[in-house]
């Protein structure tokens, strides 16, 4: 509620950030439905918390290592 | 329909909190009590926070509605909640999501160089299950009973003030002619003032005077506006002093020694706001 007392500018300016947030972080999901290889549905990421999906991140990542350690194909 | 196989697989809850209206307020089918009197909270999930992130949405409540309902399910309809509970929730629900830790930027005073640090979080949700909310005040013979806004209340008056605010800005275009825009600006200001004698009348539930109780709005709004201006400045200064208690207090913060060197205070209050910049890690 704090941004009722903000100058017009500012509220436009927040907008922008929010809008520029919010297209990162379904990207972040789209992510990891991608690299779970369908595991993850979209739907079930869209109600993980924060915890789960820096989880699933951390696993991801450990994958990606593994794949380029071991020389196997990843994509 | 039958138990859902998955349900051990859905969120589960983070922690379990008190309120601090300790449930009073909540108008029937609005809360589900528990046995213990604590409520579990939950992460939020990403819808949530998208949620929190859509502009409209955050304007006009309903962001916020859609999260606390999905993060403590106990709380059925979160427009009825008394609005002294809004911060606690909003807490406890942070530290579901992201822990009991929250970073804080500051600006040392006197010397202007930033600082960061971190707040507990379980320790102002403590501090703000303890206080008490006074219903009662009594002014010259008069026993005036008060009650905590909505939240629904609270963003309707702040919107029709934002709404008001941004009239009142627009007074000051220089293409107005002199004569509209003390019209202008003479509107907004009634509006303004209805508005806010509006939000203490909504306040007070009833008026005992003698054996005679008034609990009949239109009654209390009317001498709302015919009472002497002690007895409203003692209302508002009361509905002020119990806002007051259930809102986050500043935190005193001890300066570094190296930035008494160049001229900081020992200490300084800084206070503790949430806004998208810190609600979310």
């Amino acid at each position: 509620m704090r941004i009722l007392t903000w100058s017009i500018d500012q509220i436009l300016q927040e907008v922008s950030n929010l809008e520029n947030e919010v297209k990162n972080f379904k990207q972040e999901l789209y992510k990891i439905c991608w690299f779970m290889r369908g595991s993850i549905s979209l739907r079930e990421a869209y109600l993980m918390s924060s915890e789960d999906r820096e989880i699933i991140s951390n696993i991801v990542k450990e994958n990606i290592e593994t794949t380029k350690k071991s020389g196997l194909p990843f994509f | 329909m039958s138990e859902n196989p998955l349900k051990s697989y859905f969120r589960q809850p983070k922690i379990y909190i008190n309120l601090p209206s300790k449930l009073k307020y909540y108008p029937a089918g609005t809360i589900e009590v528990t046995d213990t009197g604590e409520f579990p909270v939950y992460p939020m999930t990403a819808t949530d926070e998208i949620a929190m992130k859509t502009p409209d949405a955050l304007l006009n409540g309903q962001a916020t509605i859609d999260v606390i309902q999905s993060c403590i399910p106990n709380i059925k309809n979160a427009w009825y909640m008394p609005n002294l509970d809004l911060d606690a929730v909003l807490i406890a629900i942070r530290i579901a999501t992201y822990g009991d830790k929250m970073d804080i930027e500051t600006v040392v005073p006197k010397i202007g160089e930033e600082r960061s640090f971190s707040v507990d979080l379980r320790q102002i949700l403590d501090n703000l299950l303890g206080n008490e909310f006074e219903e009662i005040i009594e002014i010259d013979n008069l026993i005036v009973h008060i009650r905590p806004m909505t939240y629904q209340e609270f963003t309707k008056n702040a919107l029709k003030t934002f709404e008001e605010q941004r009239l009142f800005t627009l007074v000051n275009n220089e293409d107005i002619p002199e004569e509209e825009k003390l019209e202008r600006f003479n509107n907004s200001f009634r509006k303004l003032t209805e508005l806010t004698v509006g939000m203490v009348s909504d306040s007070i539930t009833k008026i005992q005077a003698g054996d005679e109780s008034v609990t009949d709005p239109d009654h209390i709004q009317e001498f709302l506006r015919n009472a002497d201006k002690k007895f409203y400045t003692e209302i508002v200064k009361h509905i002020e002093e119990q806002k007051e208690k259930f809102s986050i207090k500043p935190l005193t913060v001890e300066t570094y020694p190296e930035d008494r060197e160049k001229g900081a205070p020992d200490s300084y209050e800084v206070p503790i706001v949430f806004d998208q910049s810190n609600f979310f890690v």
